[in-house]
């Protein structure tokens, strides 16, 4: 009984930090009671009610120390993966000559810091949190063993999916099928466009993002003519570019799809970027330049980088803070998109991608 | 009661206790136990920081059995202290009982 209450004791004073000798001494202290209350003629058990439960005793001295912090498992894991990235890094090289891309591996140590802080916070988006990872260690090995930085960076699309992915609860379908449309058909055009060298006219899948976005319209009559006309419009340019051989003439299909903006009020879809007249000024001339240099240069693989202005011009409109942060990755996506297109700096050019946390730790002091 | 004045009660316990002739901890646990409903277990930890405040000195007092036994014994600033806390206890027991009595504020 006195061993198990001292037993007891030591367990509950080592969750405090205190020196050694003085845990030492106050077991010493009770040890000597026990035997006080003892030799005063008292039972085993009535001495050890009179100095209380240990939880209490320790809870009694706990004004006088501080508690241990504990390290969470995953704190501990946390704290080894640096060491365990090295020692595998180090018989990846030595043993096959894996130096690179073998470094890779070092990608785990923040992957694992963000894991397990969501895991603390009770974050459930883990897989959000650790995308842009995942997104570089499949770029980078896409990159270095098959030479597909070109489409291989698409991969990054993952970020926003998975976020987007992580958010549907909280969405209707419709929301969640015109959020994830920009990325699934930006990733549909690059993919078709490398494998078969025919941008135009798979530009037109980006059409897709509109229909969605028209479906959105809540007067069911506007709704109908706006999408009757978008298919439409495109169903003409579509038989007229490939029966006359014609792009230019077959252009003007896309008349019919204004008159129909027209006859709904002339109002273009709602996107809630657009709610002032100078973004939707943005948004129409962006949506002018990627017809117009795809068009006349045969640049769709690089035009549809003017559609990013509208969402860049209202970021720097309507963030008060961070809002280099915010257009940054915009930013590095041009750069990265315009360096391997023209230069064919698909490998390097992932490096922009740097200035998106540069900015960020800048812009954050 | 609160358990803070609760605890600054006992402190004036143990420094009255010891000061009326040396004792060992377990003595002191005893002696307040017996006389007044108090949490003994709060009594060691007190007892410990009024030494390490200088209130006590300690002496070691070699026994056959056990741990040596540790007698605790009044410093002149624990009685300084007592001296003080005293004072404060009555002037706080006369306002409590004032109040209690009915007595008006002149």
């Amino acid at each position: 009984m006195r061993k198990e209450f001292l037993t007891s004791l030591r367990k509950k004073l080592d969750e405090f930090e205190m020196r050694e000798e003085e845990k030492e001494d106050i077991l010493s202290d009770y040890e000597q009671m026990i035997q006080d209350g003892l030799s005063k003629g008292k039972s085993e058990e009535e001495v050890l009610e009179m100095l209380g439960a240990p939880e209490r005793i320790v809870e009694s001295l706990s004004h006088e120390y501080k508690r241990k912090k504990r390290m969470p498992a995953s704190e501990k894991v946390v704290a080894l993966t640096p060491i365990v990235c090295t020692i595998a890094y180090i018989i990846m090289g030595v043993a096959a000559n894996l130096w690179h891309p073998g470094w890779l591996v070092f990608l785990l140590v923040p992957v694992m810091a963000i894991v397990a802080d969501t895991m603390n916070d009770g974050e459930k988006h883990i897989m959000t949190a650790i995308s842009p990872f995942l997104a570089f260690i499949v770029f980078f090995l896409l990159g270095f063993s098959q030479g597909l930085w070109h489409p291989g960076w698409l991969v990054f699309f993952i970020i926003p999916v998975f976020a987007i992915v992580n958010s549907r609860r909280s969405m209707k379908c419709l929301a969640f099928l015109t959020a994830m449309s920009p990325f699934v058909t930006l990733a549909a055009f690059f993919l078709i466009g490398h494998q078969t060298g025919v941008y135009h006219p798979t530009w037109m899948v980006l059409l897709l993002v509109v229909l969605l976005s028209i479906l959105h319209e809540k007067k069911a009559l506007e709704r109908y003519v706006l999408a009757a006309t978008l298919i439409v419009s495109s169903g003409l340019y579509l038989t007229v570019g490939y029966v006359y051989d014609d792009w230019l003439l077959a252009s003007a299909s896309f008349l019919i799809f204004a008159v129909g903006l027209l006859m709904t009020g002339n109002r273009i879809i709602n996107f809630d970027f657009l709610d002032t007249p100078f973004e939707k000024a943005v948004g129409v001339l962006s949506l002018l330049l990627f017809a117009l240099v795809g068009y006349v240069f045969d640049l769709f693989a690089v035009s549809w980088l003017f559609l990013l202005m509208t969402p860049v011009v209202s970021i720097l409109r309507k963030e008060k803070s961070k809002k280099f942060t915010a257009i940054s990755p915009f930013l590095a996506l041009t750069a990265f998109v315009i360096m391997g297109y023209f230069g064919g700096y698909w490998h390097p050019g992932w490096l922009v991608f740097l200035i998106v946390p540069i900015v960020a730790i800048v812009e954050d002091a | 009661m609160n358990a803070q004045f609760k605890r600054g009660i006992v402190e004036l316990l143990v420094l009255k206790t010891v000061e009326k002739r040396p004792r060992s901890s377990f003595e002191v646990i005893e002696a307040l136990s017996e006389a007044v409903d108090v949490n003994e277990n709060t009594i060691y930890p007190i007892l410990r920081r009024l030494s390490k405040q200088g209130y006590f000195d300690i002496e070691k007092d070699r026994s056959d059995i056990g741990a040596p036994r540790k007698i605790y014994t009044i410093t002149k600033a624990g009685q300084e202290r007592l001296i003080e806390f005293e004072k404060e206890w009555e002037s706080f027991l006369e306002n409590v009982l004032k109040i209690l009595g009915g007595e008006e504020d002149a």
